[in-house]
């Protein structure tokens, strides 16, 4: 059975940057890629006994650890299913969200390579972005992409910082109603 | 499968959240969070989980050099704090903590740069769970209890406190039923006793009021902390740690082994007399508030035949322009904006989130707490108090508190320092050295812990005392020889102080040192003086 020592240094930076370009923080990252490890490896040492906090991770919850178990597509789906359910447990009524689940496992469906996955994401989106209004558009890089501050958006789109906050929520909204249409359109037969 | 929102009166609804604001406050929190790579706040709401989803996706498209930009800041904070090993997941699997504390010292990955959290995976940080440990929960609800307890086991409830807690907006009422909240946008307390609801400062809430014992937790998780075991209180299970002070009484925490708050403190027995704040019922707010959201407790709302009294709540702007017009005063900004700006009379503040700048217009010259460390800034004189920096600068006196003092406060004076204690320490330089007994220091120390004679941890105190013992070494008794005013403490980096006696009295300058505790609650001996 393959050890955390042989496992670990070969699996976690891929692991890691898997689930941060999923989550895109590092605070959640840190700890997502800790619970992951945590998880299948709690499971494997609790084979003779308990299995750790098992949760709704599902893919380590069995008493028989399936032998490709550190695996990279097994620890990412692991991930997975971990990011899913802390993100469920914080909402209401715990709903699954489409648009969020899409967007989670990546437009081209696989967890496999993500490198590809990233690449063919970037690209849609880039197209969805040039379907929105320039200043939507300019908010959006400036605020999320480039990480500026409202403030300095703020100054370097010559409007106030209140009208930034606004104009950030209807950009992403916007964005949020091209995507949906999109994936809407990919999923008809 | 439906989409949802996607129908005409959903739709309706969200405009009508957009409009008061709301959810495009929590939008650009959560864009905020993440530029800092910090973890948004939970979103309960479906709608509002969409655009996160989309505003992490637009992330995705950041240069890689953006990738761990704002890593820095984070890393360093939790550097540091004191690493304890822990797995909170994973208490009961004692074979694997072995197989990873095995792994971790075998490791070959990187322990720093933007993938050095691995190292931190084997050595789980307490007081960081602590810190975190809200913003896993939607909230709580409990009730807090200090109790004193005789040595012969009689206690007496000294007060009772109901606490709410949700993200950074938290409300307490006493048992005398005085309600305090801050609910995000207001800060205001109830008294049925004056029928009056008092509008308090906007941002001093988020630095002062909570009772959830995280502050006092932090500070004891400084010390040696070993586990003691494992106990139940206000029926749910904790970890009892025992905090061991240098030169002090040992006492206890105990902290949730789920959520990781702390729920208890207890004092040694000191004087026949022990002290313990503890949660005497605590329940997560998904089970406490229901699913519907905040509690009524947090919105505001007068009561009918009670008066409104505003102690200088300031009002919230939303541009420098507006906060110069309302206050009268020109503030110094920092390249970063703030989250928002409050303004009042004669005074602005930058609320930073995890950080505040109060600047407020000076009045009469800067006068540094006896006890705080003192440093430089904007070319005088530095106040270092805990986790607060204070100075003046142009006209202005500025206070800077939270995470981010450091940074923010040199943005706005490039010349702050504040003082190592590498340096050189003052009392070589002293021309008579005092014999100390360290005996009696650690039993002094032992006593201010215990709340006796805290003048101790004041070196103004403590030189005025010792300078008036030289004029009179029978005793003072009346008022004292020498005024306190003659003396000013002119070096002080935390750990060692000097101070000068301007006039009177056979002593020029007293040198004193922090003997058995270096921190905030270590007290200060004279270790040395310079006859005039």
């Amino acid at each position: 059975m393959e050890t955390m020592q042989q496992s670990l240094p070969l699996t976690w930076m891929r692991l890691y940057r898997f689930i941060y370009s999923r989550v895109q923080n590092r605070e959640e990252a840190e700890d997502l890629t800790q619970e992951a490890y945590a998880h299948v490896y709690g499971a494997k040492v609790g084979q003779a006994g308990g299995t750790g906090d098992g949760g709704d991770a599902g893919a380590t919850g069995g008493q028989t650890a399936p032998a490709n178990v550190g695996s990279d597509p097994y620890l990412r789906t692991v991930a997975l299913n971990l990011i899913r359910d802390r993100w469920r447990r914080q909402r209401t009524h715990g709903v699954q969200i489409p648009l969020e689940e899409d967007l989670l496992e990546g437009q081209a469906g696989t967890i496999g390579d993500f490198e590809e996955d990233g690449a063919v994401q970037r690209a849609w989106l880039q197209e969805l972005l040039g379907r929105l209004p320039d200043d939507y558009r300019t908010v959006l890089r400036l605020r999320i992409v480039e990480g500026f501050s409202r403030a300095e958006t703020a100054r370097r789109m010559a409007r106030t910082p209140a009208a930034i906050r606004g104009l950030q929520f209807r950009a992403v909204q916007a964005l949020r109603d091209l995507m949906v249409e999109s994936t809407k359109e990919e999923k008809k037969p | 499968m439906k989409w949802p929102f996607q129908d005409r009166s959903s739709q309706d609804r969200s405009r009508d959240r957009s409009r008061d604001g709301s959810d495009e406050k929590e939008l650009d929190r959560a864009i905020d969070a993440m530029n800092r790579e910090r973890r948004p706040r939970a979103v309960r709401e479906a709608r509002m989980a969409e655009l996160l989803s989309v505003v992490r996706r637009l992330r995705s498209l950041r240069r890689p050099e953006q990738f761990g930009a704002a890593a820095g800041s984070l890393a360093e904070q939790r550097r540091r704090r004191v690493a304890v090993r822990l797995w909170p997941r994973l208490a009961g699997a004692a074979a694997l903590a072995v197989v990873l504390a095995v792994g971790a010292l075998a490791a070959p990955w990187p322990v720093t740069g933007p993938y050095g959290f691995m190292g931190r995976l084997f050595q789980r940080d307490i007081a960081y769970a602590m810190d975190r440990a809200v913003s896993h929960l939607g909230g709580y609800h409990g009730t807090m209890a200090v109790i004193q307890t005789t040595k012969d086991g009689q206690e007496w409830l000294i007060r009772k406190v109901e606490v709410w807690s949700f993200g950074d907006k938290y409300a307490t009422q006493q048992d005398d039923g005085v309600v305090t909240v801050y609910n995000g946008d207001r800060r205001w307390q109830v008294r049925p006793q004056d029928r009056t609801v008092t509008l308090l400062p906007l941002v001093q809430a988020q630095a002062t009021g909570r009772w959830d014992l995280r502050d006092q937790a932090n500070q004891v998780m400084q010390y040696p902390h070993p586990e003691v075991g494992r106990e139940e209180v206000a029926g749910r299970q904790a970890v009892h740690l025992r905090i061991e002070p240098p030169a002090g009484l040992p006492y206890d925490l105990w902290i949730d082994a789920e959520t990781k708050l702390p729920l208890q403190i207890k004092t040694a027995m000191q004087n026949a007399i022990q002290t313990s704040w503890t949660f005497t019922s605590f329940d997560t707010m998904d089970r406490a508030g229901g699913q519907g959201g905040l509690p009524a407790i947090f919105t505001y709302k007068v009561p009918e035949g009670y008066k409104v009294v505003d102690k200088g709540s300031g009002q919230v702007v939303f541009t420098v322009n507006d906060a110069v017009a309302l206050s009268g005063i020109t503030p110094l900004l920092p390249t970063e904006g703030p989250d928002r700006i409050v303004a009042s009379a004669d005074t602005v503040i930058l609320d930073y989130g995890d950080t505040t700048i109060a600047e407020k217009k000076a009045a009469g010259p800067f006068e540094p707490t006896a006890w705080a460390v003192l440093g430089k800034a904007a070319g005088g004189v530095l106040e270092v108090l805990r986790d607060t920096l204070r100075w003046q600068q142009g006209g202005l006196e500025i206070t800077v508190q939270g995470a981010r003092r450091l940074a923010l406060g040199t943005e706005l004076a490039s010349d702050l320092t504040v003082p190592s204690t590498d340096g050189e320490d003052p009392s070589t330089q002293a021309q008579v050295k005092v014999p100390v007994d360290m005996e009696v220091v650690r039993n002094t120390q032992v006593q201010v812990d215990g709340g006796h004679s805290p003048w101790y941890l004041d070196p103004l105190q403590v030189a005025f005392t010792f300078v008036n013992l030289q004029i009179s070494p029978g005793g003072i008794q009346g008022t004292p020889k020498l005024s306190y005013d003659a003396l000013k403490v002119t070096q002080n980096n935390g750990i060692a102080a000097v101070v000068d006696i301007q006039s009177g009295g056979p002593t020029k300058r007293v040198y004193l040192k922090k003997l058995v505790r270096p921190d905030f609650s270590g007290i200060w001996s004279v270790v040395g003086y310079d006859p005039r």
